[in-house]
């Protein structure tokens, strides 16, 4: 029974069998003592959690893929062998305890409603029945006491009463257990009767849990010990190791590594992706270009997995039209290429869904893709509400040039974006009119200026461009502001609105606290990109202002 | 041959012990503490005199493992049933001789991790001595100071002749740090004043635990302390190591009645198993290879756990086709806890990722310690630029793929590189974030991101180490990488 499992889930995850070995031989037999704790570290993407939790459930029962039907039955009224849970959901000690306890009490979710009676039977058999409703049930928690709850939830405030309960739990024997254990002669099934059955508790995402609580982590690496029961817990994480130790140190988890999966394991797994009706071979022949093309830069295979299904339409489409023949490879691939370069400037960005960005392009014809489609920075996630036009990935940029403010505005916004990157002993030199020589400083001078204030050695790193915004007094913006203006404009309450208003839109930033109404300081909030597009719109020369900027 | 059932019998035995779970079969080192300590409890149990003492040692040296030890070992002596503890499985050879009525004790554990404050530590005493049916008050008081007193004039009211109580406080100086150290001064006061016969043993890593105890504390403390100190010199540390993974015949007979069954049917087989089992975890220490991992070990940290992890593995694939240790596996597993797993974590960047590090290693050797998104991507920029200047001027022939449209350079090994656009590569610089190799250099600014000071978790030797072992890094991008500011 053990080879075929292992085999089902070798099948089940290419690339994994090292892995799934590791954490199968660590398992070993249902009552065989466990290392005290296993950490899982990998990249993301890897397929770590999945791989655990198909391995717990395939030999703890809870999945219907490897076992019989008769062991099914049997199983299905046990209480979970183990918990699963995700420390993004539960970011508190006792909502860990409360989510293990619950899990570890109840059978695990199977497909299967029919059999949640029995379970009852469970609930009297652990005796344990603390009446304890907390008053403020959260929402998730009502839900899956209406969904199925054959047990209350426990209360579990803190670390002592954790451990208690993981002793009454490991402690329960299931009658039902046993009788059919005792039944279906396994060898060794009497082992059970007098060591309890390892459990096990997954930690998804453990990183979360440094934020938890400072002892948390040292207690759940030996709570096998502190309990002096079988359980093991398992870390699942992206990062290190060296970065949950504590101050006083602990009981060191067993590391295991999940290594990047090679290109032949990719293709493997994206095998399943084959979309319905589609030849399999144009398929693998598509998989194996993508990867080629995007795995130096993407080494998620979730994004290339998505990328995959984002094109693959694309792709098959002249074949599908008939004009290009499925055996000319190169054809197709010069006719890939373009959606390709486009994908790439925005890999991972994910500025629109897949629904929408496959809506526009196989609407757009095979339109204006070429010359970079001018993607430009900008706060990400925004979609213009344009139709479908021309270009396929409608960018952010659009936002910036759809976006308008009155014209003082524009030049309020200016000022400040002059204010907050150039250094104010300068601002004499850019900005008085009195000056003989118009004010504004030739290139030859600022390259001096740049010089004496040492950049270059420095690399010309720490220049203000790339330090980002300073804080300036109102008044000089406002200085810089009539300046800037070729017009008269009288100072009156109007300005102060705006500048109120640029502050309330966030594109301006008060760095004094509210309440002092004095000497008020701002930052300028603005991206480069979206200042040059401003100054364009009032054709005001912004380079000729900027100092040490490229 | 070895039977199914005795390699996995064997294989239980020894990950029991590697888990810590069981004890050692033998304490190397450490008999003078063990003396020592087992001797004080001993004289609590026998004579009524309260005692208290503190075990101090670094992590790993057997400090729990010690104090467990004796306590099976007056269990064995004093024949009670500790629910407590798993393994007390001794046979009926010295059962009744004991009649004199006091020879029964009781031991308290609690545990400065899981009691994190006096209320929770008495709620388990109370809890603890319910259990043993001593006392009621457990279900009865549930605030602190209703139960304390009661506890206390229960401790107080007993005589000599009473129940001796062990209490045992693993993480010592965690119960230190509870407020006024109320439950510790009152079980030394209890001690001192030589009422109830108890015992507390204080166990912890902190070796300046004493200093934590105020001094109403610690002049009812009776000074008395044992230090454990990890195995001196590399035999001991041998000798530990090779205890846990020899087979002792009890290790296979633990077990329940059918077990026993089984070896009373083929007990020789069982022998022969046995011994060469052990003979092949000899030849194992012997092995040159085996012993450089193990030595290897020692010197950095003699650390006892450590082989144990390392040990796990190798145990775990113990099966029937090959029930004996094999040094090979070893090495596999030495190797796979050695490595260093942010390299192999960084192996997993992508290249955008990789030379957004190799622009990250160029400021810092330019003392720009703390850095932004945006004078990363400019450095990142500058040796773009120049990587197109250079290929232009080189070849301008295009790339495998025809990629060269748009600021993407073909380089000599024919991959492309290109400038990524900054949104772009800000996601990855979040993701290098993410992955916690980069760090905010300040707790909290406001402001926009790409302007956030940062600081990098990784030495400059480290990321030349992953440019060296990535997978695909093409040549250009690995020079950039060598190249000295």
């Amino acid at each position: 029974m053990a080879t075929s499992l292992q085999q089902q889930l070798h099948e089940a995850f290419p690339g994994r069998a090292k892995q799934i070995n590791q954490i199968l031989g660590f398992m070993g037999k249902p009552w065989a003592p466990t290392p005290p704790s296993l950490l899982i570290n990998g990249n993301s993407s890897l397929g770590k959690t999945a791989v655990v939790k198909a391995t717990l459930s395939a030999v703890l029962g809870g999945g219907n893929q490897s076992e019989s039907e008769q062991q099914q039955q049997c199983r299905r009224r046990v209480p979970s062998r183990y918990a699963f849970l995700d420390c993004v959901e539960c970011h508190t000690p006792r909502l860990i305890f409360e989510h293990a306890i619950y899990q570890l009490r109840n059978p695990p979710p199977s497909k299967d409603k029919g059999s949640r009676l029995h379970t009852q039977n469970g609930a009297a058999a652990a005796g344990t029945s603390e009446k304890n409703e907390t008053a403020a049930t959260s929402g998730t928690r009502k839900r899956k006491r209406v969904t199925y709850s054959p047990l209350e939830w426990n209360k579990c405030e803190n670390v002592n009463e954790f451990v208690e309960w993981c002793r009454k739990i490991c402690d329960t024997k299931d009658e039902i257990d046993e009788v059919e254990m005792n039944g279906s002669e396994r060898t060794g099934s009497s082992c059970s009767k007098h060591q309890n059955e390892t459990r096990y508790l997954v930690l998804d995402r453990a990183e979360r849990l440094r934020d938890t609580a400072p002892t948390l982590i040292p207690v759940l690496m030996r709570l096998q010990e502190l309990t002096g029961r079988n359980i093991c817990v398992i870390l699942i994480t992206t990062i290190v190791w060296e970065k949950f130790r504590s101050k006083t140190g602990g009981y060191e988890p067993i590391v295991l590594n999940f290594p990047q999966y090679t290109k032949s394991e990719t293709a493997a797994i994206l095998k399943g992706d084959l979309p319905e009706g589609e030849d399999l071979d144009l398929f693998m022949r598509f998989v194996d270009l993508v990867y080629d093309v995007f795995q130096r830069n993407c080494k998620d295979l979730n994004e290339i997995r998505h990328l995959v299904a984002l094109l693959f339409p694309l792709y098959v489409k002249p074949v599908k039209e008939g004009k290009i023949q499925k055996h000319e490879g190169l054809k197709l691939h010069r006719h890939i290429q373009a959606y390709f370069v486009e994908a790439m400037d925005k890999l991972y960005l994910r500025e629109i869904s897949s629904t929408e960005w496959s809506d526009r392009t196989l609407s757009a014809a095979s339109g204006s893709l070429s010359g970079g489609s001018g993607a430009g920075a900008g706060a990400g996630g925004h979609v213009s509400g344009a139709p479908g036009g021309d270009r396929a990935l409608t960018t952010a940029l659009d936002v910036q040039n759809v976006f308008d403010l009155p014209y003082y505005t524009k030049f309020i916004l200016i000022a400040s974006f002059l204010a907050s990157y150039n250094p104010p002993r300068l601002d004499m030199r850019y900005f008085a009119k009195v000056s003989n020589q118009g004010g504004k400083m030739t290139k030859r001078s600022k390259i001096a200026a740049a010089k004496k204030n040492g950049h270059d050695n420095m690399g010309s790193k720490l220049r203000q461009q790339l330090l980002g915004p300073k804080p300036f007094p109102i008044e000089r913006m406002l200085a810089i502001f009539y300046s800037i203006l070729d017009e008269e404009v009288e100072e009156n309450v109007n300005v102060h609105t705006q500048i109120a208003s640029l502050v309330s839109l966030r594109m301006l930033q008060r760095v004094t606290p509210m309440d002092k109404l004095d000497s008020i300081k701002c930052k300028c909030n603005v991206s480069y990109e979206m200042i040059k597009a401003l100054a364009k719109s009032t054709r005001f020369e912004i380079d000729k202002y900027l100092f040490d900027f490229s | 041959m070895a039977s199914e059932e005795l390699v996995s019998l064997a294989k239980t035995a020894i990950s029991a012990r590697l888990a810590e779970r069981s004890l050692p079969v033998a304490l190397v080192g450490l008999e003078e503490q063990y003396k020592k300590v087992l001797g004080l409890m001993r004289r609590t149990i026998e004579t009524g005199e309260s005692n208290s003492c503190l075990i101090l040692g670094p992590r790993g040296t057997g400090k729990t493992m010690l104090v467990r030890q004796a306590l099976q070992e007056l269990e064995k002596q004093f024949r009670i049933s500790n629910q407590d503890e798993y393994d007390d499985d001794d046979d009926d050879d010295d059962a009744m001789e004991l009649d004199d009525g006091r020879k029964d004790f009781m031991v308290i554990h609690l545990n400065g991790l899981v009691q994190t404050d006096d209320r929770m530590a008495l709620k388990e005493i109370m809890r603890q001595l319910s259990r043993e049916g001593e006392s009621e008050l457990g279900e009865s008081n549930t605030s602190f100071s209703d139960s304390l007193p009661s506890l206390l004039t229960f401790l107080k009211a007993g005589t000599r002749a009473q129940y001796p109580i062990i209490f045992i406080l693993d993480e010592f100086d965690l119960f230190a740090q509870h407020t006024k150290q109320s439950l510790l001064y009152n079980l030394f006061d209890v001690a001192q004043s030589a009422e109830w016969p108890i015992a507390v043993i204080g166990v912890t890593c902190r070796m300046d635990a004493l200093e934590l105890l105020e001094k109403r504390v610690k002049s009812r403390f009776s000074h008395r302390h044992y230090y454990t100190f990890p195995p001196g010199d590399y035999h001991d540390y041998i000798d530990i190591c090779r205890n846990a993974l020899l087979l002792t015949p009890a290790d296979l007979a633990i077990q329940t009645d059918d077990e026993v069954m089984l070896l009373r049917t083929d007990s020789r087989a069982a022998e022969v198993f046995i011994k060469e089992f052990n003979e092949r975890v000899k030849i194992l220490f012997e092995d040159g290879g085996f012993s450089k991992v193990v030595q290897r070990i020692f010197d950095l940290m003699k650390d006892v756990r450590a082989f144990y992890r390392l040990c796990f593995g190798p145990v775990a694939e113990l099966s029937k086709d090959s029930p004996y240790l094999q040094a090979s596996q070893f090495y596999e597993s030495g190797l796979q806890q050695r490595v260093d797993n942010k390299t192999e974590l960084l192996k997993g960047t992508s290249l955008l990722e990789l030379s957004l590090l190799i622009a990250i290693k160029h400021l810092v050797e330019r003392e720009v310690i703390t850095f932004n998104f945006e004078m990363v991507y400019d450095e990142y920029k500058d040796f773009m630029d120049m990587a197109v200047v250079r290929g232009t001027s080189m070849s301008s022939s295009a790339s495998s793929l025809g990629m060269s449209s748009g600021g993407s350079v073909a380089t000599s090994d024919g991959v492309s590189l290109r400038l990524y656009k900054k949104a772009v590569a800000l996601k990855a610089f979040e993701h290098l974030v993410e992955a916690e190799l980069l760090r905010p250099a300040d707790s909290f600014s406001k402001g926009p991101k790409e302007y956030r000071m940062m600081r990098v978790m990784l030495d400059a030797s480290q990321i030349s180490d992953v440019v060296l072992k990535h997978r695909d890094c093409p040549t250009i991008v690995a020079r950039w990488a060598a190249r000295r500011a």
